[in-house]
């Protein structure tokens, strides 16, 4: 983000409690919920915003164009109100771009799904192929399984390797408040937990998940009448890999694409080296250990969790929030990792604080088996 | 207070166009035989076919006929009932490249316990005996001895 594009900065975030049922809230009541307290934070009113983008999907919200659904809370009336079908990065990269034009000095972005309102198998097969694969009965975690087994053995990876992420992030998602499943689970634990497609275990894979968040992009001197401590995004990529029965399932191809284009625009040469947090957008355990070497962060990441380097307070700590496996709605799930991100780097994370963490990695995909990825880069001052 | 939902059943009856190369695919399927794109800048072999290679981005007029055998790469056991199978439970899916192919098939995996499932490496396609223009055509993939 060199010469004359405007740097954009995160000035503020709010995510609300991931729950396996939110049943008081309308889905705009909950999306409303997130808005006030993040304009409430940052002291900015609805007034002087005029950009939004939001991330929601239709199928998940059970009506065409479900951005009409949140129009009028986040803003939308009368203004540059976006919608993006994807994950919740992409409406981050979207909102960024119209920060970084000048048109612009503040974007809202807001992601939300409640799953518990919608039937996930049958929402998810409708990603399938309808001529070839959508009859066979595929789902989400189906079609995740097949990429776990044929990753696990292109590594040789055991399904401890895989548990041991499981225990991790649960571990970790005791010191989050926002959390929904978390616990000292032992890698028996995992294991003896229901299968729901094999090798994918119940506590392996994210629960259904209720949630929303939002956060504030503005552009720099925006920023400083915002906040005194302001967070930078430094690098942003995005790829799309071939469609996932054409292509390799055991190899991150497009993460390492995105990220390759991330680190050239954040001036990250050694990111194992020069990134001190990473959240990942690991619906499944499997897919951490995947994005950790796509991300250039571990060349043999079963090991280097093994040597507790990815907890709280070593030397890489990976999803110090819990993760998606503690609780992620789809298309929040990416927007949430820099909502974590931005805590991180502003002292703000409580119990799960990295301490001194000066540039954080936020990752989101989506699509079967990761088709989509992105990746952004944070810094603080 | 009572927490109120409204219930409702979204049904779309849909009509999706196979196009030019899975017509083609779909026909052969109803013969018994396996149809495949050939893209003549990469040699990428395309199983279902398509008639572009995105890699490349140019166009495919190249057919080539694959035969009903290949490669177990990843399979996933099921136990739970499946709307689209009630009566299969437990399930094997697979992950299936055709010899010769060089993207991968989804099918079932049958005629093999699923303790024995690991073991199996190579697998052919067991074709029904009415065959409609539809992967179903196959009915399962089965290991081959």
């Amino acid at each position: 983000m060199e010469g004359t594009m405007t740097k954009v900065s995160i000035v503020g975030v709010a995510q609300t409690r991931f729950e396996e049922r939110i049943a008081s809230l309308a889905i705009n009541e909950l999306v409303y919920m997130v808005v006030r307290e993040l304009l409430h934070k940052t002291g900015v009113s609805m007034k002087e915003i005029r950009s939004i983008v939001t991330a929601s999907q239709d199928a998940w919200d059970g009506r065409t164009i479900s951005g009409m659904t949140i129009n009028e809370v986040v803003g939308g009336y009368l203004n540059a109100e976006a919608k993006v079908a994807a994950d919740g990065l992409q409406a981050l990269l979207y909102g960024a771009a119209r920060i970084m034009s000048g048109e612009y000095t503040l974007t809202l972005v807001v992601a939300h799904c409640k799953e518990s309102e919608g039937t996930p198998h049958a929402i998810t097969n409708l990603m399938f192929d309808p001529f070839t694969q959508r009859h066979l009965g595929l789902d989400d975690v189906t079609a995740a399984a097949l990429q776990a087994r044929r990753y696990m053995r292109l590594r040789g990876l055991a399904a401890e390797d895989i548990a041991a992420v499981a225990v991790k992030n649960h571990r970790h998602a005791k010191k989050n408040p926002f959390a929904q499943r978390a616990g000292d689970f032992t890698i028996t634990d995992v294991l003896n937990s229901p299968i729901l497609a094999d090798p994918i275990h119940e506590l392996e894979a994210a629960p259904q998940s209720d949630g929303a968040c939002a956060l504030l992009l503005a552009s720099e001197s925006k920023a400083r009448t915002v906040t005194d401590h302001p967070v930078f995004i430094i690098g942003m990529g995005n790829a799309t890999d071939a469609y996932w029965t054409d292509r390799e399932l055991g190899e991150a191809k497009a993460l390492r694409q995105a990220a390759s284009r991330a680190y050239r625009m954040a001036g990250i040469e050694y990111p194992a080296h020069e990134i001190d947090v990473a959240e990942i957008s690991a619906r499944y355990a499997y897919e951490e250990l995947m994005a950790m070497e796509a991300l250039g962060l571990s060349e043999a990441p079963q090991d280097m969790l093994a040597r507790g380097d990815c907890e709280i307070g070593g030397r890489l700590p990976i999803n110090p929030s819990g993760g998606p496996l503690c609780g992620n709605p789809v298309t929040v799930s990416g927007l949430v990792r820099v909502v974590e991100a931005y805590l991180q780097l502003t002292d703000q994370a409580g119990e799960h604080q990295v301490h001194g963490a000066q540039t954080a990695l936020a990752h989101g995909a989506g699509g079967i088996c990761g088709q989509n990825q992105s990746v952004v880069i944070l810094r603080r001052e | 207070m009572d927490e109120w939902v409204v219930h409702q059943r979204i049904k779309i009856p849909f009509m999706y166009t196979a196009g030019r190369a899975l017509t083609r695919f779909l026909e052969g399927l109803a013969r018994g035989e396996i149809w495949a794109t050939r893209c003549a800048s990469c040699g990428r072999v395309y199983l279902p076919p398509l008639n572009f290679c995105g890699r490349c981005w140019r166009g495919i007029d190249r057919w080539c006929q694959l035969p009903p055998l290949g490669e177990l790469i990843s399979y996933t056991i099921i136990q739970r009932p499946l709307p689209e199978h009630p009566d299969r439970s437990p399930l094997i899916l697979g992950l299936i490249r055709l010899d010769g192919a060089d993207t991968n098939l989804v099918h079932l995996i049958g005629d093999v316990d699923p303790s024995e499932v690991e073991r199996v490496t190579r697998v052919r396609a067991v074709w029904r005996d009415e065959r409609p223009a539809s992967i179903l055509a196959i009915s399962h993939f089965a290991p081959l001895t």
